[in-house]
This record gives structure tokens, sequence and C-alpha cells, in this order.
């Protein structure tokens, strides 16, 4: 065990922070993305969420809201939807009913989620145009769509 | 371990002069100190969790993570320190490798989902190889290892499992996809007096459409088993498919299971021993609403995965900007009925359904219809009604159905959020749930009411406070009465940490921004999490 934490110590002391260089989702459409070609414009931001959270289904709209108003200056958002296979099959009419304009992958088995450390929904993680993660944000309460709005433009503004 | 640590060493001077070397931790602590009583049983309980996942990512692709855990003991499952988990994987283009622990999904689980749930001390995690291999218009893949599989609470059931199986997935036309999935699997059962060894043989067809506006799923595994010790063998099958249709505003998904992997008479059923049933590193769809609401994500229907028939419908139709609404109906039931021979003391199968699900009450069915409005009525006020109506019924095929344990419900939720002025914003709760269960002892009527108020001060700040009480005067906790104070603080985007203290019915709750299950408790609890 002490092996283990001083290597990882060992690690941790020469690394820099998480990027997203090489990662590939595939969307509800079918369609392969490879996040480098979204965050290369500017910058992304990746929201996980599942169709039974309360809080992610309130930060949605506003997540969208994001998206149109400055998807034409570089920002990109991908949705990584968390729903289990007990419910995921629902997670199409959902996206369609609530107008999603952002790409919305699946990850039913949580292999996204957990290669970013995820622990509770909704979570989000604002990528730079280097892919690097300069933004983790965990839970939504009303104000934060404010919040992260700043983040996006000061990051676009870079 | 010493090849792991030749690895690094190789590796790491690479990285350094590189600069190539990223990692993520995060670390969630949950403690809680207080009381957990079931009727009049009370005593005090304390959990200490600590869990810490950690990833580090290498040059070429190479990353290698593991868990320390500290569940001494957690609120929920077995107790375990040291590392639960560690892995090396590479990740490419067209491969993906992954030697340690790791979770795997063929098709919609009926064969294999090995996944975890900490709120219900579920873990089927394998410990072995995994491997991916995708191109543009197929993939493979494969996995051999083990799994120690250990029940939170049939501590009986302590199984080890080696399984090796794959899955090979191609689209020999646009939007459609073809999936074929294998699994073998030897298990030994660690049984009091005797262990049982079986092995399984579980082949498993899925196919997809996905269209614009149209979508299908279709999913089929059939089990056989057999057993070392005596050579008795057991044969089921499940169904799974899903059918759905979407445009602008509007979903429809409706979805149908028919799972016989084991059907037996109630005196087997019963048995959690027996080898014969749906395994662990199974897991299917449920077909059930998965609710948000506290009072609907209590007293559940259990889905049977040996045994059960279902159908789901679900709508969400946004007619306009401000209005969203939601419709869910599902029903389950059992395939057969059983008659109870007392001079013989065995049971022998009378009817049987193959198809569709019953709503008689010899097929102890279950159904429940949900509708949910939510109105925005300005910029910065949200209305919520919804209506819930359940009912279930547990034949009781001991005595013909006359002595059948009937529950139903109907479960009023209102929510309204306002917000004052930014950042301050408020959201208050109500629900109402009036129960029939004639089982309940000498109360066969009752209502529970829910009371929560969440006061965002800033995105910093949130205090949330939630009052409960019930008429039921024979409630398995033995109170009427419950209600808590939580206190949520963010310190900045990597840390936030929730303190509260009171006595909780349990349930499905959302604060802090967050939602999560909870058990039954009185007393406080702290959680601290931590992402970098």
């Amino acid at each position: 065990m002490k092996n283990v934490i001083v290597i990882f110590l060992l690690l941790v002391s020469i690394s820099t922070a998480q990027s997203v260089s090489e990662l590939k989702i595939e969307t509800l459409n079918n369609k392969k993305i490879n996040v480098k070609e979204h965050y290369q414009k500017g910058v992304l931001l990746i929201n996980f969420w599942a169709s039974w959270c309360q809080p992610c289904k309130s930060e949605l709209p506003h997540l969208n809201r994001i998206y149109e108003k400055y998807k034409n200056k570089g920002f990109s958002i991908i949705g990584i939807n968390q729903d289990s296979p007990k419910s995921v099959a629902k997670v199409r009419s959902f996206v369609a009913s609530q107008n999603i304009k952002f790409p919305i992958a699946i990850d039913p088995n949580f292999e996204i989620f957990n290669k970013f450390n995820g622990q509770v929904l909704p979570y989000n993680l604002l990528i730079d145009s280097n892919g690097e993660i300069v933004y983790r944000h965990t839970g939504y309460v009303p104000g934060d769509e404010k919040k992260l709005e700043e983040e996006i433009v000061e990051l676009l503004n870079k | 371990m010493k090849r792991l640590k030749i690895l690094i060493i190789i590796l790491l001077p690479i990285s350094f002069v590189n600069g190539q070397v990223s990692y993520s931790i995060s670390n969630y602590l949950r403690y809680g100190n207080g009381d957990r009583s079931f009727g009049n049983f009370k005593g005090n309980f304390k959990y200490f969790e600590n869990l810490t996942d950690m990833k580090i990512f290498l040059p070429y692709n190479i990353t290698i993570g593991g868990r320390l855990l500290y569940d001494n003991p957690p609120e929920v499952g077995l107790t375990y320190k040291g590392l639960k988990r560690r892995f090396i994987e590479y990740s490419g283009d067209e491969l993906y490798i992954r030697a340690g622990n790791f979770s795997e999904l063929y098709g919609r689980g009926l064969a294999l989902n090995l996944f975890e749930s900490r709120g219900l001390g579920f873990d089927s995690w394998m410990d072995g190889i995994n491997l991916n291999y995708r191109k543009e218009n197929f993939s493979f893949s494969a996995i051999a290892g083990v799994l120690e599989y250990k029940d939170s609470i049939e501590i009986k059931r302590n199984e080890d499992y080696k399984i090796y199986g794959g899955n090979f997935e191609i689209d020999p036309i646009d939007n459609f996809k073809i999936g074929l999935t294998y699994i073998y699997s030897e298990a030994d059962f660690d049984l009091i007096p005797v262990d049982r060894k079986i092995k399984v043989n579980l082949p498993s067809l899925n196919l997809s459409i996905n269209e614009d506006n149209f979508s299908f799923l279709f999913d089929y595994a059939y089990k056989s088993m057999s057993n070392f010790n005596d050579n008795n063998k057991s044969y089921g099958y499940g169904i799974y498919s899903s059918i759905s249709y979407n445009t602008e505003g509007f979903g429809v998904t409706l979805d149908y299971k028919n799972y016989r992997f084991d059907l037996r008479d109630p005196f087997e059923r019963n048995d959690i021993t027996r080898t014969t049933r749906f395994l662990p590193f199974q897991n299917a769809p449920i077909v059930l609403k998965e609710h948000s609401y506290t009072l609907l994500t209590r007293a559940i229907h259990e889905v049977d995965f040996n045994d059960e028939l279902g159908l789901q419908v679900e709508i969400f139709y946004t007619p306009s900007e401000t209005t969203t609404i939601n419709f869910n109906s599902s029903i389950a039931s059992r395939h057969g009925n059983y008659l109870f021979d007392q001079n013989s003391f065995s049971f022998s199968r009378l009817e049987f359904i193959n198809v569709l699900p019953s709503l008689s009450k010899k097929y102890s069915p279950y159904y429940e219809l949900f509708g949910e409005v939510e109105q925005s009525l300005n910029e910065k006020t949200i209305v919520k009604v919804a209506a819930a109506l359940r009912s279930k019924i547990l034949s009781d095929e001991f005595f013909s159905g006359t002595n059948n344990h009937e529950i139903s419900s109907i479960i009023f939720p209102f929510q309204l959020k306002h917000v004052f002025s930014d950042p301050y914003s408020a959201e208050f709760d109500y629900q109402y749930e009036s129960v029939k269960d004639n089982f309940n002892a000498e109360q066969t009527e009752y209502s529970n009411h829910l009371f929560g108020l969440i006061n965002v001060i800033d995105t910093k700040i949130n205090v949330t406070f939630r009052y409960e009480f019930s008429t039921n005067r024979f409630d398995v906790s033995g109170k009427r009465y419950w209600s808590a104070i939580e206190l949520g603080y963010r310190l900045n985007q990597n840390l936030s940490a929730a303190v509260s203290y009171g006595k909780e019915k349990g349930g499905q709750i959302c604060s802090n921004g967050v939602c999560r299950y909870i058990l039954p408790f009185e007393g406080l609890r702290i959680s601290i999490l931590g992402i970098i």
C-alpha cells in the first residue's frame, strides 16, 4: 500500500492537469466525435447528466442557451448522458423534447465518467483550446450558469 | 506490483522530459454518527468512508489508475480497507486494452453488465483483461478474468466467478447494427454445508436501428447452467426491446421485458442460495421509471429478473418554451401462478402467460401511472406539479390467493422555485402520499407528508430543511416525525462540503445541487468532495 502511495505522489509531483486530447465519443445520432476537433476551435464544455437527476435537468436549458449564444465564437458543448441500461432507452425522447441543440452521447457503463473521476451529477468540465481541463464543477444550483458563462467568456477572450 | 514499478521507471524519465504526464484525483469522504432504528430495535451506528480515485495519464495513451478505499464501515455494504481497484490501460484510435479492474456492458446487459453502485452496496467489476478493437463499421471486445461477488445484504452469497467472453458488433448498412455476445463462466458458490460449482453458457444477440426520428432495439440472451456436483441443468432466457419516435419537442418510448431466466415455484424462488438464478454479472433494464421525487423513490417495485414480464411507455412533450409535460406508465407481472398441495407440501404450476404482463392478482401484478407538468410562470419562477398512482399485489400462493399482500398509493409532488434577486433563490417542495396496505398491522390506510425548503444564499452556500410526518402508527422505523437541516458549502470549484443533522426517513434527496439516495438515519452526517 505504501509503495502505491509513494509512486502515485511521485507521478503527481511531476504532472500537469488532466488533458482530454485523445477522447472519442459516439453521439445518439451515431456520429463519431473527436473532442480534439471541438476544443481546438476555442472552448469545450463536457456536461455529464442523467434523466433521473433533477439538478441536471434544471441546468440543461441554461446550457442550451449558452451554447446558442456562443457557438459561433468557438464554443462547443458535448453532453454525456449517464443513464444506466435501466433507463437509457428514453434518453433520445427526452433530448428531442427539450430541443437540445448540442450533441449528446450516452455512457451507460460510466466509462467516460470514470475516466474523469466523476463522483456526482451534474459534472462539468471546461476545456481550453490546448485540451486542458481548466474548470471542474459538480452539482447545479441557480446562479451556477452565470459563473459558468463568465468562465467561458474569459476563455474565449484569451 | 514489480512490473508496474518497472513500467513507471521506464516511462517516467521520458515523460518528465516531454512534460507529458497528467493526472486526475478525486476524494470523497463521508462520515456519519448517530442511530439507526428498525421497529423497537435502535442502535448507535457510525460510518466512515473515504474513497480516493486516482489516474495518471502517461505518454503513448497509457493510463494507470487505482482506488484507495477506506470503508470502515461504509453506510451501505461491507467493510474494506486498502487498494480496491488498480489498472493499466492503453487507449488508442482503434485498440483499447486494460489489465486490472474493469467494468463492461454488452448490449443492454442481459448477458453482461458489470457495474458498481455504492448506494446499493453492489459491485460486479471484474479483475482481468479487457480488450476492445474498433473500426469504422465493426467492433470486437473480449474479456477474461474473475469476479469475486459478495452480497452486502444476503451474506450467505459469497460467489467466485471465472468469466470469459466476447462481443462482436457490425453495422452492415447505415443506421443498422447487429451484435453477438458469448459469455462462459465457471462459478464456485461458497455455501454451507457444501460448496456448489456451476458452469454457465450465455449467448446473446442484439439488433438496433437508429434513424433520425426513429429508433429500435432488440436484445435476447439465452442462459444454460449445469451443476458440476450433480449434473443438474437449468435453462432460461430474457428479451428486452425498445422502440421510440422523437421529433422536435416530442418524444415517445415504449419498452418491453420478458425475463424468464429461472422460473421457480415460491419455495425455490425464496431460496437465495440457489445457483440457477440470474447472475450478478447480468443486469438488465428494469423497464420502470427512475424517479427523482423522494416519496416516489421509496417502496419501489423489486424487479425479479428470473421471472417477470413488463411494458413501459414514456412521453416527453414540450408544447411551448415555458411548458414541459412528462407522462409514464408501466406494468409488470410474473409469468405464472402456482397451487400449493398441503398434503405433498409442494407446488404445481396452474396457468402461464408468455408474452404480455397481466393485471390479474394471481400473477403478482404491479402498475404505475405518472404525470408531471413543469411550467415557467416568468423568468424567475417555475412550478412543477405531478401525480402518481401505484399498485402492487404480492400473490399468496400458499393459500390460493386468499391472503394477498396489496399495497396501493397515490402521490402528489409539488415544487416551486423562485429566484428572488441574484444570486439568492429558494425552492419549496411538498409531497403527499396516501397509502393503502392491507398488511400494515391494524392500520391499513395512512398518509405521508414531506416538506422541503432549499435556500441558495449564493452559489457557494445553501441551506436545506426537510420535515416529514406520517400518520402510520406502525412505521418500520418506529417514528412518526422526521426533520433535518443540511448546510452545503463550496469552498472553490474543486472542493465542496455538506453537513446535515437530524432524522432522515431515507429515499432520494436533492440538496447542495446534487441528488443521492440515503438510508434512514438519525444524527450527524458530513461529506466532503474534492476533485482535481
